[in-house]
Order: C-alpha cells, then sequence, then structure tokens
C-alpha cells in the first residue's frame, strides 16, 4: 500500500503522457487518413492511390517495435535526432494513418458515387461535396473500426517504453526494478489502461445514429 | 549494405526469423483451436462459465499485450514459478490472440438466424452435427478475415518478445544496430521479412475466400 502511494503520482503523470501522445497520434492518424481516403476518388486506376495503398500494406504489416527504431534508431542515422517522443509520435502516426486510411476507404465505398456526381451537377464546389455531403455520411460508418483502432493505440503506446518513453509501462518497469513488486506495478497498469480506454469502449458500443442516404 | 553479407549477421537474422516464424505459428494455431470451443460454449444461454469467459475475454483484450508479457516474465518467478522466456511469451501472446479470435467467432456465430437451430432440430440433426455442418462453416466464413487479420496482427505481435528477451527477428536487429550502427539498413531488411509474412498470410486469406466462394454454389 506504500508502494501504491509513493508511486501513484508518477504512475498519474504517465497516464497523462500516455492520454496525450494518444491524442496526438489517434488525431493525426484520423485527419490525415480521412484525407488520404478522399484522394482521386471515384478513380479506377491512379498512380497516387497505389501509392497510398503500398505506404498503407507497409506500415499495416511492419511491427510498430521495428517502426519505431527506424526512427529513433535510423533518424541520427541521417543526421535527424527525432528522439524518443518524436520518434513514438511519427511511428505511430504512419501505422495509425495507414489503417485509418483502410477504414474511411471502407467506410467511403458505401455511399454510392452518384453523390458526388450530383453534387457537382448542383454546381457545389468539390470541396462542399466532400465535406457537407461525403464526410458526414462517413464518419458514423467509420467509427466502430475508427474507435476501435483508436483503442488500440491507447495499448499500443505501451511500446513506447522500449524507447524511454516514460508512459505508463515504463514508470510500471521502473517500478518493478525499484521494489520487486511486480503484481502491484502491473495491475495498476492494466488498471490505468482500463480506465483510459472504458469510456471509448462504452462509446463505440452506441448504435450509429443515422443510415446513408440513397 | 555490405553488414548484410557478414555470415555471422546473417546467421543472426535467420535464427531470429525462425523464432519468429515459430512463435507465430504457434500462437495463431493454438489461439485459433482455443477460440472455438469457448466460442460455441458462449452461445448457451446460461452456463457456469459465461462470466468467467467474459471476464477473461476483456481484460484480454484492455491489457496492452506487453504488460502481459511482462507479467509472465517479471511477475511468475514471485510465486516461484520459473518459465523459460519461450513459453512464457507464448502463453502471454496465446493469451491475448484467443480473446480476440474469441470475439470474432463469437459476432459471426450471433449473426447466424436463430431459425437455423431450430430447423436444424426440426431435422433431427444431434447437436454435434448441428455444429459441424451448419454453425461452424457459417460463422468462419463471416469471422474469416478478422481472423486472418488478427493472424497479421499476432505476427507484428511477436516482435514484443524481444523485450522479454526472446532473440527473434527485432531483436537480432537490435543486437546487429548496436554493433554496426546500421539502423536503417537493418531495419529495412527485417521490415521486408515481416512484409513478406504478411502477404504470405493474405495470400492463404485469398485461397480460403476463393476456395469458400466457390463451394457455396
Amino acid at each position: 500500500m506504500e508502494i501504491v502511494l509513493a508511486w501513484l503520482p508518477r504512475l498519474l503523470v504517465a497516464a497523462a503522457l500516455t492520454i496525450g501522445l494518444s491524442a496526438v497520434v489517434f488525431t493525426l492518424s484520423a485527419v490525415v487518413g480521412l484525407l488520404l481516403s478522399l484522394v482521386h476518388y471515384g478513380r479506377e486506376k491512379s498512380w497516387l492511390r497505389n501509392g497510398i495503398e503500398a505506404f498503407s500494406a507497409f506500415f499495416r504489416s511492419v511491427p510498430e517495435l521495428v517502426v519505431l527504431f527506424l526512427f529513433f534508431f535510423g533518424g541520427p542515422q541521417i543526421g535527424i535526432d527525432f528522439g524518443p517522443i518524436g520518434s513514438t509520435i511519427i511511428a505511430f502516426a504512419l501505422v495509425g494513418i495507414a489503417f485509418d486510411y483502410q477504414v474511411f476507404k471502407g467506410a467511403l465505398k458505401v455511399v454510392p458515387f452518384g453523390q458526388y456526381e450530383a453534387g457537382l451537377a448542383l454546381g457545389l464546389s468539390k470541396r462542399i461535396v466532400f465535406l457537407r455531403v461525403l464526410i458526414p455520411q462517413i464518419l458514423p460508418l467509420a467509427r466502430k473500426g475508427w474507435i476501435t483502432y483508436a483503442i488500440g493505440t491507447v495499448k499500443r503506446m505501451s511500446i513506447a517504453s522500449a524507447v524511454s518513453v516514460s508512459e505508463i509501462l515504463y514508470v510500471t518497469k521502473q517500478g518493478i526494478a525499484a521494489t520487486n513488486a511486480p503484481f502491484t506495478f502491473l495491475s495498476l497498469a492494466v488498471g490505468l489502461y482500463i480506465l483510459i480506454v472504458t469510456p471509448l469502449l462504452v462509446f463505440n458500443e452506441r448504435k450509429p445514429k443515422q443510415a446513408v442516404a440513397r | 549494405m555490405n553488414i548484410l553479407l557478414d555470415p555471422t549477421y546473417q546467421q543472426m537474422l535467420f535464427d531470429g526469423l525462425v523464432m519468429t516464424l515459430l512463435i507465430s505459428v504457434v500462437v495463431i494455431i493454438v489461439s485459433n483451436l482455443l477460440a472455438l470451443p469457448l466460442a460455441i460454449y458462449m452461445q448457451r444461454p446460461k452456463g457456469a462459465f459465461r462470466r468467467v469467459i467474459i471476464g477473461y475475454s476483456f481484460f484480454a483484450r484492455a491489457a496492452p499485450v506487453l504488460a502481459l508479457l511482462f507479467a509472465l516474465y517479471y511477475g511468475l518467478p514471485r510465486f516461484g514459478i520459473y518459465l523459460e522466456p519461450v513459453p512464457s511469451a507464448l502463453i502471454g501472446l496465446i493469451f491475448a490472440s484467443t480473446a480476440y479470435n474469441l470475439e470474432f467467432l463469437r459476432s459471426g456465430f450471433e449473426s447466424i438466424p436463430s431459425g437455423q437451430l431450430d430447423a436444424a432440430k426440426a431435422l433431427g440433426l444431434r447437436p454435434f452435427a448441428t455444429y459441424w455442418k451448419v454453425m461452424i462453416p457459417q460463422a468462419y466464413r463471416l469471422a474469416g478475415p478478422s481472423l486472418f487479420s488478427n493472424a497479421i496482427q499476432m505476427v507484428k505481435g511477436s516482435s514484443l518478445a524481444s523485450l522479454v528477451a526472446i532473440d527473434e527477428l527485432t531483436a537480432a536487429s537490435t543486437v546487429i544496430i548496436s554493433e554496426t550502427y546500421k539502423a536503417i539498413e537493418v531495419l529495412l531488411v527485417v521490415s521486408v521479412f515481416y512484409l513478406v509474412i504478411a502477404a504470405v498470410i493474405i495470400a492463404l486469406q485469398y485461397l480460403y475466400e476463393s476456395r469458400q466462394s466457390t463451394r457455396r454454389r
């Protein structure tokens, strides 16, 4: 109990870091992933889309830890030191973009292409059609896959402990080394993860409100 | 690139690749074998272990895989249980993977209209035949894509075993990097290995799905 009280402040700071990093990665992945899914919308064949698909396949197949090492160890090799936090954000955002791109692409397929053509025929600009017609429809459709991935992002942040980012699991490891009470610390850590993730889980269980207009 | 021509490093990468493949194959097979009976059990409206399974599934999916690996690696010796690193990592990865596979199969079973169970009963099919011939093929058709993508996740998850003293592919790369400082070259080669493994799994998925669609006709 004393151990817990002594280490709790550090664990809470670590939890705040986990939440902060996850929020940054979540936002970057969702925004860029969504934008990429709209690139060359409606075109069957496009070199740009093939490039995006290759990017997405790469970052979905390679372990996060390897991508993280690529920036953490590889950066200094070409003269750029991203640092632990920088490498973490870049690596996890790239993997997140690769996944969210697929989620939004899938949702976009459900919306009939005629809606886009109808919007343009009505004289709306492309930007307005995307912002007012397509995106409001794909967000609820994509929500489940998107939030499920976001939950994973919080948990995957634990991998950043490998490059000494002092998030929850890193502090937990330090605690274990200092006090030799692995179960106390790991229970606390898992408890913190559950606390962070539960609101997202609850949000994800709710039914989406609107269906696609036909 | 000449470090990759060094036989010592080639051997290290090869041994690491073999370990990665070994861990991945064992985890994928065992977690699928365990998930099916659990998912079938969950189809009962009542059952003493339902809550245990629900609790297990929640816990295993809420806790980061790395935390599970640490619990087995640092935690078990406290109870006087000393496992070798490989079995300990296998248990952690299987524990996590089974929960996901269980949920995919569960939602596969739940999407089958309940009338089919009644119809099977009316036709005089026994429970075993009902599951084997009616329920399981349909559940797998629905859960198939998720099970395959979880298999890729587990190959990626095996890289975490490098953080609990297992010399698999990622661990081999960190050792070579610490000796040569050629991070980008080594990590790109390792990435290609992972890409090829994922490509093989995706190819198997296409094969499986095309077989399914011909069978359905």
